[in-house]
């Protein structure tokens, strides 16, 4: 999986396009702002009137980028917010960036229903739901359908076809 | 004020269509549609293929490993465009545009941001580039110049090797290869850290066997090379998008010779860098000392400080995207000379001071866009140089660009013209240096044009016109036949095509071929003396072609062939040759990867470049094995 450029290339990259935040994190947030619309979160677990929390594992990758698409944004009747966080209380959705160990981080978010989204190769293997994987240059999911089915989030059927089968090794 | 109605309107229209609405028109993208997004090439904006205006390829890590090269300079040779070929063992020609020379001295050359190529002639001593291969996260590659914003020596093009973050390198890696040329490549590295700091260090020695001479006999050129180094990567807290990396290597390699003890060369760096980058604005500060050894004996022994700094900051005003930013460096170098070749004076300082600008302005947003920038720099030898460029870019469809540039850039003078002194055994003296060189300036005109047919199709297409002036030359003097002086007397013109073609036939079979044609030719200007010819600036061939072909035979084994077939050469005559490396892959489990690895399949031996004759030296088959081992 693709790191965030090292800073030293933004001296090239800053002329082939100004970048800020890299393209691969700002397709990752859109994915994310996707997953929303795609997944169903038992009764109760987010509260009347209380905003459905997209959490990012500190240091956060995405820079504006997640924040500036959910922006007035509503899933489920619920507005989003976005916030960076070192732990997964409070989470619906938990972004962990791949120099994060998801560990902790996915041991707590057992406890209650979190949509898990990571992008380090044994994510799914650690009990993560959905990892992000590159595929010639390309970011695509799969996802750890027993780790869904235990977490009583319900994942549309159209997601599920979409995420590539597991197993095959990101390069 | 109906004219400042209009402005007002194009330029607000310009304005939504940059940063905070990209966010807007990315989300509304389906999950099936941001599959399909390319997020490899550096670009800004959600587009599907590089939309960059100029002629870029970039060699990923995986393209690295699966070539079955074992050094940085032969994987150059992965790039569109780029003609690489070996001398010896420690010497190579690497060049884009033509104007190669084992001694090429108009790339820009850098690891991670800090320039490589030697301060006392531009070029590179590329046997002392070097790094862990798997640690190489990919190698950016622009033909063409980019002084603009890159800065000095950028005349025919940029490489940019860029490592792998330490966070992206974290475990035990171990790498092992042995076969008949080269008898042990050991690479080792361990990274650790977490949270919002990770670091890694690493080491690898490498031996290579001495190659052959045209005559048979062995060319004695056998390699030791080691080197060993860290980097430290961290964020500041919060994620407030501030990030810092540290990183050092110490690169040691002996050098065998026929006919003389063997040579040595060292070279040690540190650097730091620091940024910011928020999302209407990037700040970057950095700085590198280096130092370069290098004694070649009966030649020339030398060393080299460097300490460099610089900034850049970039930031958008509506429909403008502005980067500006300086730099300086001070070169001091101390040689010691021989009775062929010597610097006069022996010890000398120069430092290069820079400044530039460039505005990207979007004239329609994501359908047109100009790119005006200048660079000023000032060097110890001859003064200030303008450096300006103007480049436009045109998305005819989504996966669709058509691109131009045109550029002005200048190879500045070195000691290698103002101060070298050759003689020939007896004391006599057959070329002199002139303080009176000028920097070789190149006017370059690129179009480019570039589509994704279909996720299984693309293809880059660029011709240039690069038109040379003042390039070096030998002047005669005007009673005697020596000593020569060196002088600008030589214009030149290269002029070509490249084509880069990624074709796929199937999810798992993955080619690319790239076919470049070239024209390079010198002459003489009004009232030259010049008695070389231009021999000593450009050995070019007038094609050259490469296949590579990447297949996955279920789900562990790997199958790669590289081809690259190089037109002749005219002077000195080399004949046109075509080579294969091949390899097979097989990776048991995730933490074992075997590989067998073959290296000019095609020959018994053959050469690359020099001239013609018994001493020629002549590169042999090789075969070996490779194994790497990876725990988390």
């Amino acid at each position: 999986v693709r790191r965030p450029l090292p800073l030293v290339v933004a001296v090239v990259s800053l002329t082939l396009s100004a970048q800020e935040v890299p393209l691969e994190y700002r397709v990752k947030a859109a994915y994310l702002f996707n997953f929303t619309r795609f997944v169903e979160w038992p009764a109760g677990a987010i509260a009347e009137g209380a905003p459905l929390t997209m959490c990012v594992a500190a240091p956060n990758p995405f820079g504006e980028s997640l924040s500036e698409m959910v922006a007035g944004e509503q899933a489920l009747g619920h507005p989003l917010a976005v916030r960076t966080v070192h732990d997964a209380s409070g989470c619906h959705v938990l972004f962990v960036p791949e120099r994060v160990n998801p560990e902790p981080l996915l041991r707590e978010a057992r406890t209650h229903p979190v949509l898990t989204v990571g992008e380090s190769a044994d994510f799914l293997r650690q009990g993560g739901l959905i990892g992000f994987v590159m595929e010639d240059g390309k970011v695509r999911f799969e996802i750890n359908q027993e780790a869904a089915q235990r977490s009583q989030l319900r994942i549309s059927s159209r997601l599920l076809r979409l995420a590539r089968p597991p197993e095959r090794s990101a390069k | 004020m109906m004219h400042a109605m209009l402005l007002l309107s194009l330029l607000s229209v310009a304005d939504a269509g940059r940063a905070p609405s990209d966010e807007q028109e990315l989300k509304k993208l389906s999950i099936e549609q941001l599959m399909e997004i390319d997020v490899t090439l550096t670009a800004r904006r959600p587009e599907p293929l590089g939309s960059a205006a100029a002629a870029v390829s970039v060699i990923t890590s995986d393209d690295i490993r699966r070539a079955g090269v074992t050094t940085i300079a032969d994987a150059i040779a992965l790039a569109d465009g780029v003609h690489v070929a070996r001398f010896n063992n420690g010497t190579w020609a690497i060049s884009a545009r033509g104007f190669n020379q084992n001694t090429a001295n108009k790339l820009l050359v850098m690891i991670d941001g800090r320039t490589v190529y030697s301060p006392l002639f531009t070029g590179v001593f590329w046997n002392t580039v070097d790094y862990a291969l798997p640690d190489i996260d990919r190698i950016e590659v622009i033909r063409g110049p980019g002084a603009t914003l890159w800065g000095a020596n950028a005349v025919n093009g940029v490489i940019n090797i860029v490592t792998r973050p330490a966070g992206e390198t974290q475990g035990t890696m171990a790498s092992l290869a042995a076969g008949n040329e080269d008898p042990g490549i050991v690479e080792a590295r361990y990274g650790g850290g977490g949270g919002d700091r990770f670091w890694r260090v690493y080491g690898k020695y490498a031996r290579r066997d001495g190659q052959r001479l045209a005559s048979g006999a062995n060319a004695d050129d056998d390699v030791d090379r080691g080197q060993a180094g860290f980097r430290v990567d961290g964020d500041a807290n919060g994620g407030d998008g501030a990030t810092w990396m540290m990183k050092g290597d110490l690169f040691h390699a002996r050098l065998g010779f026929a006919d003389r003890p063997d040579g040595e060369f060292t070279d040690a760096n540190l650097q730091g860098r620091w940024s910011r980058g928020l999302p209407s604005s990037r700040l970057e500060i950095g700085a590198y000392y280096r130092r370069e050894y290098r004694r070649v004996p009966r030649q020339l022994t030398h060393h080299i400080d460097v300490v460099d700094v610089d900034l850049q900051h970039a930031f958008t005003r509506s429909a403008h995207r502005i980067v500006w930013g300086g730099g300086a460096r001070v070169n001091v170098d101390s040689t010691h000379g021989s009775e062929v070749i010597r610097f006069d004076p022996s010890s000398r300082t120069y430092p290069v001071y820079s400044a530039f600008v460039q505005d990207e302005i979007a004239m329609r947003a994501d359908v047109f866009s100009v790119t005006a920038g200048v660079k000023v720099e000032h060097n110890a030898f001859s003064g200030a140089e303008l450096q300006p460029n103007v480049r436009a870019r045109w998305q005819l469809a989504p996966r669709q660009t058509l691109w131009g540039s045109v550029a002005r850039a200048v190879r500045r003078p070195t000691r290698f013209e103002d101060d070298i002194v050759v003689s020939a055994p007896n004391g006599l003296v057959l070329v002199r240096g002139s303080h009176d060189f000028q920097p070789e300036k190149l006017t370059a005109y690129e179009v480019g044009y570039r589509v994704q047919a279909a996720a299984l199709l693309s293809v880059d297409v660029t011709a240039f016109v690069h038109d040379y002036d003042d390039l070096r030359s030998q002047e005669a003097p005007p009673a005697a036949p020596i000593p020569l002086v060196v002088g600008n007397t030589l214009d030149g013109q290269s002029r070509g095509a490249e084509i880069g073609i990624n074709l796929q036939p199937a999810s798992r079979w993955r080619t690319h071929l790239a076919y470049t044609r070239l024209h390079t030719e010198i002459t003489r200007e009004a009232g030259s003396r010049d008695v070389s010819g231009g021999a000593s600036e450009a050995n070019d061939p007038d094609h050259f072609f490469s296949l590579r072909s990447s297949l996955d035979v279920g789900r562990n084994i790997e199958a790669d062939v590289f081809l690259r077939s190089i037109g002749a050469l005219p002077n000195p005559a080399v004949p046109a040759y075509t080579e294969v490396n091949a390899r097979l892959g097989w990776r048991p489990s995730a933490l074992v990867e075997l590989a067998l690895v073959g290296q000019d399949l095609l020959h018994d031996r053959h050469p690359e470049f020099g001239s013609p004759g018994a001493l020629r030296e002549e590169f042999q088959r090789s075969v070996r094995v490779a194994i790497v081992l990876r725990l988390p």
